[in-house]
Formats: C-alpha cells, structure tokens, sequence
C-alpha cells in the first residue's frame, strides 16, 4: 500500500514539476534563454491564487485571474527584460533573469509581508477514499485531472490549429517561417503567455496543497525547474514532462528510504547526474 | 517586375553585397552565379526581407519595398526556396504547405496544397509523414511546393541542385520551366552553371559581392564568360 501512495504522491508531485517547467522549456525552445525568473512568476500565481480565492470566494475565479494576470506579466518580461538583450551574448540575458528573479522575492517581500499568507478558508480539503482505504485529497486530484487536461489542450492546439502549426515551425526554423509570413513577435508573445499561464497554475496548485505562498516559494523551483529541463533535453516537451514525473517519483520514494542520508534536493540533483552520465544530452535530447 | 537600385546588403557592420542592380521581367529568369560566399544567398534573403538591406532600394512592380516586412512582400507575391531546403523537420509535409500559405485562409490553403500535389504526387503520398525523415529530393520538392503556396509572381530559388540525384534535379527544373511558362519571374542561384545558363535570360555574376559581370545567356555563351571570369 504504502508503494502506491508513495507513486501518487510522486504523480502529483510530478504534475507540478511539470506544470512549472513545461514554461522553462517553451522559452528556451524558442529562443534559447534560460528563463529563472520564470519561479519568480511562479510564486506570483501563487499570491493571486490565494489573495482572490480569499476575496471573492471562488477557487476557479482565482485559477483563471492567475494565468491571465501572470501571462501577461511574462509577456511584459519578454517585452521589456529580454527582447532588448536579445543580440547580446546569451549569459546577458541569464544575468538578467537571474536578477529579476531575485528582485521579485523582494518586491513580494515588499508588498505581502515576509511570513507569507494563507487560506482563510481552504478550498477542495476533502479527502477521498481509493482503492483499500487508501486516501487521497481532493486538491491532489484535481492537479493530476488539470494537469492531464491542460497539456493535451495544449497539445491538440500546437498539432492542428494554425496557429500551433506557426509556432512550431518558428521554433524549428524562425527566419523561414517568417519568410513565410509568421508573424515572429505574435509567437513570441503567445510562448510567453503560455509559459507564464502554466506555471501561475503551479504555483496556485503548489500554495493550495501546502496551504501557504512565501516570497521564497520560487527558490527551490528556480534551480531545481533548471535541472529538470536539463534532465528531459534541453528544449524537448515530451523530455520536460517525462524528466517531471520521474525526478516527483524518484523524490517520493526517495524521501522515504534514502531521507536519512538526502534530502529532497539532493536526491533531485543525484537523478540529474546519474541520467546525465548514461545520456549526456539528457533522456529526450538530440545527438 | 522586380529591379533592384544600387542595393547594399549585409549583416551587422558588415556589407557582403555592394551596389547591385538588375531587373527581372514576367516569365524571365535571372541566374545568379559565382563562387562560395559571393553574396548570392544573402541577396535573395535581402529581397524577401530577411537581411537587412543598407542601402539602395527594390522596386517590386514599380513600388519600392525596400523596407516593407516579409509578410508584406509575401503578399505581394515574392516567395523563397531557401538554400539548403530549410523545410520544417518536425512537421509533417501537409504543415509544412499550410505554413508555406500562412497569408492564406484555410479555403485557399487546402486548394494551393492539392495544387501542389499536383506537381509533386509523391507528396501526396506522403503527407503525413515527418519532413525530416524524407529524402533530399523529396524534401527539396517539399521545399518547392511551400513556396508555391502563395501562388508567388516572383520566385526565388537558391540551389536546388544541390546534393541531389541528376534525375530529380531535372524534375525539379521541369516544374520551374513550366512555372516561366505561365509568366512568374525566377531568380535561380545554381552552382550547376550549365544548368544556369541553359535556363537563364539573363545572367549576373557575382564575386566577393561585386558584380562583375552581366548580360544575356547568349551573351555569355559566345564569351564563354563563365569559363574566364570564374576560373
Ligand atoms: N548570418 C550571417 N552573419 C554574418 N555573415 C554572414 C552570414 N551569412 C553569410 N555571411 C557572410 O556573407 C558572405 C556571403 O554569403 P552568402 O551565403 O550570401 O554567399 P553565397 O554566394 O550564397 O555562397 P554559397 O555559394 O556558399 O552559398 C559570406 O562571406 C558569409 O561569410
Ligand atoms: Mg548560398
């Protein structure tokens, strides 16, 4: 029994990597920068999540403000941090993001106070009884069924709509489809709109099942989101997802029978070496 | 159709093309040749917006379009084979065409695709097979029917001959001959200088970004120009 709780917790655990990274890897995909700010939007979804699920009430309400706010400040990241060092060497523009990153812990500092904030009243807390007893919550459901419904919408989009199909020629081969009449900057945009909806789910789903959003909820992300992304294949989506459940799994048990030599980080980054030596270029990457 | 005015082109601070200029008319082509890295790519990307151009202007139908963006240009009526085929690896070939007709709507679309087909059957076969696992030729077809998508007036095709098997080079020649004959204006960059020449009405040879000579195929034939000025 307690094998399979410790898979789900994994599952889950694995969900949110993945929600969180997927935008890692869609900026750098596109245009090959490693974007560490994107934990610091991540914890921004995280604070919208709660300060309107505690105004208004409705969870769903918060879920949807937080992608559309949190898309639309990546689109802002990309606008004003990184389009302007776009033909600077690439380690400028980690400078920057790095930086950004940092300030953003501050300014939430700043603005929500040092101690974090909570539900008041904390949505989707029911339990539900699986198979022999075993229980699971409710919230972890719901970011396992999310998960699973906003990445294949997601991927039905990029394979048969037009748009889709643009963006995925831009990011294989950007001046052509332009020659072609893809408008660049519009899937530049819509990547970082994407990206950032993503992981303000994760962050939402994250300061939900934790019941807290701190300034540093972005740290842990912001490294380990890096690891991840090395770990599928820089730049692979199918990699991200998989690199995602597998590091959630690996943590899960790992927490339970090696928790008293690693920690949970270290684990992580013991994963990333040990994938690293087998397939350099990670488990979905390119000779 | 098509004249270009002194046009300057390069990338950063540096100029790789200086003051060319030429014109192309309906159902003419123009064959661009020269040595490696004389420039001849970098004016057709320049033409379809990709390079910057410096200085000079291009006159598509008597508007100047120098700086007007690939899209513009797309609509126009100028569409590119890029060298090297540049299609869409991860696509399959029926999304490589609809991102050749992106200017297009979805009607106009499926109708260039089957015209494309049409061209080319053995894309049609394979049209939903990865563009990265075709062969060359199949690719370079690939890359031709793309650019057929939006029914362009003026061509641009940049070594197609490259790497592949005499027989497909031929058919794709084949197309482009009957593609003159319905009046589009072709600019043919060709390392295969017979090839060039015998498609050509006119030619321009390029060294090191200069012009350095031009005038008409038969011109160079009884000069035997291309054998002096290249070798
Ligand atoms: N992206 C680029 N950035 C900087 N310089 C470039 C770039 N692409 C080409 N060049 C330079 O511009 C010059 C002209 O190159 P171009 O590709 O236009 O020549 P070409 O005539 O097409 O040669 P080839 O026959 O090899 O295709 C070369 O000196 C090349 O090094
Ligand atoms: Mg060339």
């Amino acid at each position: 029994m307690l094998y399979l709780e410790l898979f789900i917790q994994g599952i889950v655990q694995g969900s949110l990597y993945g929600l969180m990274t997927l935008g890692l890897t869609l900026v750098y995909g596109l245009l090959r920068i490693l974007h560490v700010a994107h934990a610091g939007l991540f914890t921004l979804g995280g604070y919208i999540g709660v300060l309107v699920t505690n105004q208004t009430g409705s969870f769903g309400l918060a879920l949807i403000t937080a992608m559309v706010t949190v898309g639309v400040m990546g689109m802002g990241v990309y606008k004003f941090a990184y389009e302007p060092l776009l033909k600077r060497p690439p380690f400028v523009i980690l400078i920057a993001s790095i930086a950004l990153f940092i300030a953003s812990e501050e300014i939430f500092r700043i603005i929500f106070g040092p101690y974090g904030l909570s539900y008041e009243n904390p949505p989707l807390k029911g339990q539900v009884e699986i198979f022999g007893g075993m229980k699971i919550k409710v919230g972890e459901i719901i970011v396992i069924g999310f998960s699973l419904a906003m990445l294949s919408s997601l991927a039905w989009l990029s394979k048969y709509t037009r748009t889709g199909m643009a963006w995925r020629a831009t990011v294989s081969d950007p001046d052509i489809a332009q020659a072609f009449g893809v408008n660049k900057n519009k899937v530049r945009y819509l990547n970082f709109f994407m990206a950032s909806a993503l992981t303000a789910t994760a962050g939402v789903f994250v300061a939900l099942l934790n019941n807290l959003v701190e300034p540093t909820m972005g740290s842990v992300p912001s490294y380990k989101g890096l690891a991840i992304i090395v770990l599928g294949g820089l730049g692979n989506i199918r990699g991200t997802l998989i690199a995602s459940l597998l590091l959630g799994v690996v943590e899960s048990y790992g927490t339970i029978y090696l928790g008293k030599i690693l920690d949970r980080d270290a684990i992580a980054f013991g994963l990333l070496i040990i994938v690293l030596m087998i397939r350099p270029k990670g488990i979905l990457g390119e000779k | 159709m098509l004249r270009l005015e002194n046009l300057t082109c390069g990338y950063g601070e540096t100029q790789v093309v200086r003051s060319l200029s030429f014109n192309v008319k309906e159902g003419e082509v123009l064959s661009f040749i020269g040595p490696n890295g004389a420039g001849k790519t970098s004016t057709l990307l320049c033409l379809m917006g990709l390079v910057l151009c410096k200085e000079g202007s291009i006159f598509y139908n008597e508007k100047n379009i120098t700086s007007l963006p690939s899209e513009q240009r797309i609509k126009e009526g100028i569409s590119l084979v890029p060298e090297g085929r540049r299609i869409f690896p991860d696509l399959s070939i029926f999304e490589n065409l609809m991102v050749g007709g992106h200017t297009l709507s979805k009607d106009k679309c499926l109708k260039n695709i089957s015209k494309g087909y049409d061209y080319f059957p053995i894309l049609k076969q394979r049209k939903n097979q990865l563009a990265g696992s075709l062969s060359g030729g199949e690719q370079q077809m690939l890359a031709m029917a793309r650019a057929l998508m939006v029914n362009p007036r003026l061509l641009l095709v940049d070594e197609i001959s490259l790497g592949l098997m005499p027989k497909i080079v031929d058919e794709c020649y084949e197309v482009l001959k009957a593609l003159k004959g319905q009046g589009l204006g072709i600019i043919l960059v060709e390392q295969n200088t017979e090839k060039a020449i015998e498609m050509a009405d006119h030619i321009v040879v390029l060294e090191a970004g200069n012009a350095i000579w031009k005038g008409s195929s038969e011109m160079a034939e009884k000069e035997d120009v291309i054998q002096k000025l290249l070798i």
